[in-house]
C-alpha cells in the first residue's frame, strides 16, 4: 500500500488493508462504511479506546474501494469535548506501507472517506 | 414588614429572576463560523511538523482538506448543523457539591448533592441555614486518588482510564474528603461563659459513592457506545460516503482544486502558520463553495449528511439521557465544630461549658429527568446528628433531618453559562438542645427542642468557562435552633470546580 500526494492510495490486488482507529481518551466511538471491497470483516474492539476493521481489496486491477472512518468526540448533550482529545486513523497494509491520518477537535464530529486503487 | 411579606417578595423576586433567564433565547449565540477549522489546524500543524516525505506530507494536507464536515460546519446553517458540530468545553452537570454540607454552619446549601468534584472544588460561603449563627465558611473538597491520576495523565478524560480495571484503585477513588474553616475564629467571649476557641477549624467530611454510574467513561455504557457506532456511526459514514462521492463526480476538477488549495497552504511560512492557517482553511472553504456547494447532486448529498448528523446525535443524546437519569445513591459523613450565635447575647447557665462537636450522617439519593442538559433533578437527604461525646442527663441524638431538592437548569445566556434554580425543603426534628446543654438567650433561660421547617430558593450564576460558580440563596425558617421565631435569611457564596478547568486543559 502507498499514498499518493493527492490522499489516495494505491494497494495491491488481494490486499489486507487494516483501519485501526485508537481514541486518546474513552470511549472510541469510530463508525465504518467500506464500499467496493472483495469482502470486509466486522469491527472488532480490541479495548475500550481502540476499532479495528480489516478489508481486502479486489483481485482486478483498477479496481476502486473507499472506507469512510467517523469519529466524535461528544461527551454529553451539550456536545462537550476535551480540546486534548484526539483519533487516530492507522492505515496498514498487508504488503508493507502504513499512513496515520489524526483527527483534532472541533467539529465534534468529523469523517474522512479513504479511496484505494487496484494497481 | 412581616416576615410573611419578606419571605414573599424574596422568593418572588428570586423565581422572577429565574423566569426571565429561563425564557430568554440562548441559542442565539451563534457560533464564529472560523471556529470550524480549529481542529484542521492543529492537524495540518501536527503533520507539518512530523517527520515524513514531502509526498507524506502533501496527503496529509489533501486528506485535511477533504473532511467535508468542517466545510459543512462552515456553510451549514447556523442554528442547527453549525452548533451541533461545535459543540462546547464546558461542564453543566448540577449534582456536584463543591461547598460545605448541608449541616455545616455558613453552608448555603439546604441539601447535599451526590457527586463531590472528581478532583477538587473550593468554596467560600457566607449564611448558616438553621443554626442562628452567620457563619463564613471555606471548603475544600477533593478526591485523593483522582487527584494523583490526573497528575499522572495530563487529560481530565485520559485520567479516567488509570486503574480503570484495578478494583482497589476504584473503590478508593468512590471516596472523598472535605475539609472547612471559619474565615474568623470564634473566640467565643468569656462573659457568655463558654470557653473560648481560636481555632478556625470548623469541620472535616467524607463522602463514599455508593453507586454512581453517570460518567459516560464509565465502562457499563461501552456496549450503548458499540450500537450507537455500529448503527447510526455506520449510516452517518455512508451518508459521508455519498457526499464524497458526489464532490468526486468529476474527478479533474476535484484534483486541481486539492492540488490547488494544499500548494497554497504548503507554500506558507512556517513561523506564521498560526495566522495564517486559519485564512488559508477559509479561502478553500469559500473556494470549495464556489465549484461544489451549489452542483445538484452535492446538494442532495448535503441533506442526507445534515440528516444523518442530526439523527446520529439525537441517538447519542438518548444514551446520554439514559446516563444523566441513573440514580446516585452517596453516604456522606460531617463531623462538625459548632459555633457560638454571632449577634445573640447567649451565655451558658454554668461556668467553663464547652460546645460539644457534632457528627453528621447522611444518605443522598439523586435522580435526573429527561429532557437532556435541560433536565431537572430531584435530591432526597436522610440525615441524623448525635453529639461526638456524651454527656450526663443528656442524649446522643441531636437531631434527624429529611430534605427534598428540586434543581432546574435555565436557559443560556451568552458569555456567561447555564445559571440553574433550585428549591428546597427541610423537616428538621431537633431531640436535644442545639448547643447540647441549657443555655439563656438574652437572659431568658430557653429549651428549644422541637421542630423546624426551612424552604430555600438559590440560584446558582456560573462564570462562563471558569468552573466558578456563585451561589444566592434566600431562605426561610419557621424557626431557628436558638431563637423561637421565624427567620428569613439570604446566602450567597463561592464556588469553584477545578473538573472544569481541567476538562478543557489542554
Amino acid at each position: 500500500m502507498k499514498v499518493r500526494p493527492s490522499g489516495d492510495f494505491d494497494v495491491e490486488p488481494v490486499e489486507n488493508i487494516t483501519f485501526t482507529v485508537k481514541r486518546k481518551n474513552t470511549p472510541c466511538k469510530a463508525g465504518f462504511d467500506c464500499q467496493g471491497w472483495q469482502n470486509c470483516g466486522s469491527v472488532t474492539s480490541p479495548g475500550a479506546d481502540t476499532k479495528v476493521k480489516t478489508c481486502t481489496a479486489v483481485a482486478n486491477s483498477e479496481g476502486q474501494s473507499t472506507c469512510t472512518v467517523t469519529v466524535d468526540f461528544r461527551n454529553d448533550e451539550a456536545g462537550t469535548f476535551d480540546p486534548s482529545d484526539q483519533y487516530s486513523v492507522m492505515i496498514a497494509g498487508s504488503k508493507g506501507g502504513s499512513f496515520t491520518d489524526t483527527f483534532t477537535p472541533p467539529p465534534v464530529l468529523n469523517a474522512q472517506t479513504y479511496t484505494f486503487f487496484v494497481e | 414588614m412581616k416576615h410573611s411579606h419578606k419571605v414573599t417578595s424574596l422568593l418572588s423576586l428570586l423565581t422572577m429572576c429565574a423566569l426571565c433567564l429561563r425564557a430568554q433565547d440562548t441559542a442565539s449565540a451563534p457560533s464564529t463560523p472560523t471556529e470550524c477549522f480549529k481542529g484542521a489546524v492543529t492537524d495540518i500543524k501536527n503533520a507539518l511538523g512530523a517527520p515524513g516525505t514531502d509526498d507524506e506530507k502533501k496527503a496529509h494536507v489533501s486528506l485535511i482538506l477533504r473532511r467535508w464536515f468542517v466545510y459543512v460546519c462552515y456553510l451549514g446553517p447556523v442554528d442547527s448543523i453549525r452548533s451541533k458540530l461545535l459543540g462546547k468545553a464546558e461542564d453543566k452537570r448540577l449534582d456536584k457539591q463543591p461547598g460545605a454540607s448541608a449541616s455545616a454552619e455558613g453552608s448555603t446549601s439546604l441539601a447535599d448533592k451526590g457527586s463531590p468534584p472528581w478532583l477538587l472544588g473550593f468554596a467560600l460561603e457566607h449564611g448558616g441555614l438553621t443554626q442562628s449563627t452567620d457563619g463564613n465558611t471555606i471548603t475544600f473538597r477533593g478526591n485523593l486518588a483522582n487527584s494523583i491520576r490526573g497528575l499522572l495523565e495530563s487529560s481530565y478524560l485520559g485520567s479516567y482510564q488509570l486503574g480503570a480495571n484495578d478494583p482497589l484503585v476504584q473503590s478508593i477513588s468512590k471516596l472523598s474528603f472535605g475539609v472547612s474553616f471559619n474565615a474568623v475564629a470564634n473566640p467565643g467571649p468569656s462573659a457568655q461563659a463558654f470557653s473560648p476557641s481560636t481555632s478556625t477549624f470548623s469541620g472535616v467530611s467524607a463522602t463514599y459513592e455508593i453507586y454512581n454510574h453517570r460518567d459516560p467513561r464509565d465502562s457499563r455504557w461501552a456496549r450503548k457506545w458499540d450500537q450507537l457506532a455500529a448503527t447510526k456511526g455506520m449510516e452517518l459514514a455512508r451518508s459521508y460516503t455519498h457526499f464524497d462521492a458526489a464532490v468526486r463526480r468529476d474527478p479533474k476538477q476535484f484534483d486541481d482544486w486539492v492540488m490547488s488549495q494544499r500548494d497554497t497552504i504548503l507554500a506558507l511560512p512556517t513561523d506564521a502558520l498560526d495566522q495564517q492557517l486559519p485564512n488559508a482553511l477559509e479561502a478553500a472553504a469559500k473556494s470549495f463553495a464556489e465549484q461544489f456547494w451549489s452542483l445538484p447532486e452535492v446538494q442532495k448529498a448535503l441533506s442526507d449528511v445534515n440528516a444523518g448528523i442530526s439523527q446520529y446525535i439525537e441517538t447519542e443524546d438518548a444514551v446520554f439521557a439514559d446516563i444523566k437519569r441513573t440514580p446516585i445513591v452517596t453516604l456522606d459523613y460531617s463531623f462538625v465544630r459548632q459555633g457560638l450565635p454571632s449577634n445573640q447575647a447567649v451565655t451558658a447557665t454554668q461556668p467553663a461549658q464547652t460546645l460539644p462537636d457534632l457528627s453528621n450522617l447522611t444518605l443522598v439519593l439523586e435522580r435526573g429527568f429527561a429532557g437532556g442538559a435541560k433536565a431537572p433533578e430531584l435530591t432526597f437527604n436522610a440525615s441524623g446528628t448525635w453529639f461526638s461525646t456524651p454527656a450526663p442527663g443528656r442524649g446522643r441524638v441531636r437531631d434527624a433531618r429529611a430534605t427534598l431538592q428540586f434543581d432546574l437548569p435555565l436557559k443560556e445566556i451568552q458569555n456567561v453559562g447555564r445559571p440553574a434554580i433550585s428549591f428546597s425543603g427541610q423537616f428538621l426534628a431537633l431531640l436535644e438542645e442545639p448547643l447540647g446543654q441549657k443555655v439563656t438567650l438574652n437572659g431568658v433561660t430557653i429549651s428549644r427542642t422541637g421542630n423546624i421547617g426551612v424552604f430555600q430558593a438559590k440560584l446558582s450564576i456560573p462564570i462562563k468557562d471558569s468552573g466558578v460558580k456563585i451561589p444566592v440563596a434566600f431562605t426561610y425558617a419557621s424557626r431557628t435552633e436558638l431563637v423561637k421565631e421565624k427567620d428569613v435569611r439570604g446566602n450567597i457564596g463561592i464556588t469553584f470546580d477545578l473538573d472544569s478547568l481541567f476538562a478543557k486543559a489542554k
